[in-house]
């Protein structure tokens, strides 16, 4: 249960400690919470203005850009990621279960120079459920930014490669 | 009785148990799970009649297209120079390659990717490479681009068939036609179907999401994780108790409505235009486009819609909020449509139950609002689906 008192929690930083090494453990970390189901401690990992967003493609070449005129699968301002965590943590969410599992894999990290602080990834998921397995990929990118010594993401977009969706649902990468 | 038919080809009315008058309403599983009743309802319904497929706003400009697939059928909609909206096979007349290989762009001609043959955005045969192999008597007018049989657009909303046929859209439309006016009239001007789409397939029969879109009573129960959001940020929650003025409707030829109301006072629905087009309004506003692709495979197309005057950035959020393959409502009712295509597969207890509200269906509109109606009942039961397969039956029946 997400209590309205939950804060961004994020990863403390050591002093010294290299940002992009941090970043890195980050995002791994971020892939294995949600791979575990522990969707409190994922949502304290975003800053209180974060936003998670999957653009649609307008076409064969072109994504979605402006949200506030084109549709999107999904566009979570950070009351909306807490709604989400809601629903995650509840046992009504009737598509999660029983059993379905899944494995997030990221890989071809690319640090962006400059501020704030990005992250390109590539993404593999793998969701089995049902005796069936359906395969997402694509890119990611990742804004990250310090609070008080914290590492926080502050933004999350994801790109689909395949948007077919064959068991008409897909959980947060 | 059907459960003796062993080696005989099920007969469409053998699949409805239709005893209104012992208040009994069944719908046998083989509606979902037979490979010929499906081959039948191909022809019929998608091959030869009315389908939905696009809205003008898509096509905005001269020269705009979209192309896209009718019960696997390649077609492409193009804005020609002079405005008009016209329909095509997406089939070269050469040798049968995809003349439009994009699914949407502007282009003021289509280029052959085989042997670059060139056709207007109106579908006229402009060039041919390599002339002189042909005869001077050979002509090209001969070989425009095949129109589909029928392209007809109701209020912007552009249908089409596949095959000839005597039946007019305002006559396949028939009383739905005014529910979509009520939708419509709520803006002074048309609406405009925005950029992006979202999109998801299932492993289940088309049919489970016509029935689903105009089901209001699982609602509460499947859709419980929602409301629970709603109910913790103190927004309005749907329950069995706040819908008993609400209401289903069969707008017969297979079309029906739900019709709940806002806080506000206006009516909201969810319209069903069989066979493949839902236009709902709340919790947004959505163009919702079934596809069946196998006995138990479909993809749906959902589309935004907006209104002027209204906070489009707002209610794109809430469209994304329920509605996809990531939203917080559609993926519990894929859960729904996987475990009845389970279910389906037991041959010892085939029939489902649809005679909820039977005792008390009406025949007139309950409001002066309303536009006239075949039957009416609560939102909660099962009005429109008895419509839906009574006419399912019956054009089968004909072959039609």
């Amino acid at each position: 249960m997400v209590t309205s008192s939950s804060t961004a929690i994020g990863h403390a930083l050591a002093p010294g400690s290299d940002l992009t090494n941090e970043a890195q453990r980050l995002i791994y970390h971020e892939a294995d919470l949600l791979d575990q189901g522990r969707y409190d401690e994922w949502f304290s990992l975003f800053s209180n203005t974060a936003t998670y967003w999957i653009p649609s493609w307008k076409s064969e070449f072109e994504l979605v850009e402006d949200v506030t005129k084109e549709l999107s699968y999904i566009y979570l301002t950070h009351d909306m990621l807490r709604d989400y965590v809601v629903r995650m943590n509840s046992s009504s969410a009737f598509v999660m279960g029983p059993g379905l599992r899944t494995t997030r894999l990221i890989g071809n990290l690319q640090f962006e120079d400059g501020q704030p602080m990005c992250v390109n990834s590539r993404w593999v998921m793998h969701v089995y459920r049902r005796h069936q397995s359906e395969l997402f990929s694509g890119q990611c990118k990742h804004e990250f930014v310090v609070q008080e010594g914290r590492l926080l993401i502050a933004a999350k977009r994801v790109v689909l490669i395949n948007d077919q969706f064959e068991f008409g649902h897909m959980p947060l990468v | 009785m059907l459960e003796n038919k062993i080696s005989t080809a099920l007969q469409p009315f053998d699949c409805i148990d239709d005893r209104a008058e012992e208040e009994l309403f069944r719908v046998h599983s083989a509606v979902y799970t037979d490979e010929s009743l499906f081959d039948q309802e191909k022809r019929a319904f998608f091959q030869q009649g009315w389908v939905y497929v696009a809205h003008e706003s898509e096509l905005e400009n001269i020269n705009d297209y979209v192309a896209r697939k009718v019960m696997g059928q390649p077609i492409v909609l193009s804005r020609g120079e002079d405005g008009v909206i016209r329909g095509f096979f997406n089939r070269c007349r050469h040798r049968g390659a995809l003349v439009c290989r994009e699914e949407r762009g502007n282009a003021r001609s289509f280029v052959c990717f085989y042997h670059s043959w060139s056709y207007r955005s109106s579908g006229e045969l402009i060039g041919v490479t390599g002339a002189d192999g042909f005869s001077d008597t050979f002509d090209l007018s001969q070989l425009s681009l095949t129109p589909l049989p029928g392209v007809e657009s109701y209020r912007g909303f552009i249908f089409v068939r596949l095959s000839p046929g005597e039946q007019a859209l305002a006559e396949h439309l028939g009383l739905a036609a005014r529910y979509l006016d009520l939708i419509l009239d709520k803006s002074a001007d048309a609406i405009k179907v925005l950029p992006g789409s979202s999109q998801y397939e299932y492993q289940g029969n088309w049919k489970l999401q016509a029935e689903n879109a105009l089901d209001y009573y699982h609602v509460p129960f499947i859709h419980k994780s929602f409301m629970d959001i709603r109910r913790a940020r103190g927004e309005r929650v749907i329950g069995l108790k706040n819908l008993s003025q609400a209401l289903a409707v069969d707008l017969g030829n297979g079309h029906g409505t739900v019709i709940t109301v806002s806080a506000e006072g206006v009516p909201q629905q969810h319209l069903y235009l069989f066979p493949n087009l839902i236009v709902l309004e709340e919790p947004a506003p959505q163009i919702r486009v079934i596809h069946p692709l196998e006995l138990r495979r479909t993809r749906v197309t959902g589309y935004f819609f907006a209104r002027r005057d209204e906070d489009q950035a707002s209610l794109l959020r809430a469209y994304e909020k329920f509605y996809g393959p990531t939203g917080f409502g559609t993926p519990d009712d894929m859960e729904v449509f996987h475990s009845c295509m389970d279910g389906y597969a037991v041959t010892g207890s085939p029939w489902n139950d649809v005679s909820r509200g039977l005792h008390r269906e009406e025949t007139t509109p309950p409001h002066a609002w309303m536009p006239p109606l075949v039957s009416v009942g609560n939102i909660t039961d099962d009005t429109f689906l008895r419509g839906f397969y009574r006419h399912w039956a019956e054009r089968l029946a004909k072959g039609e």
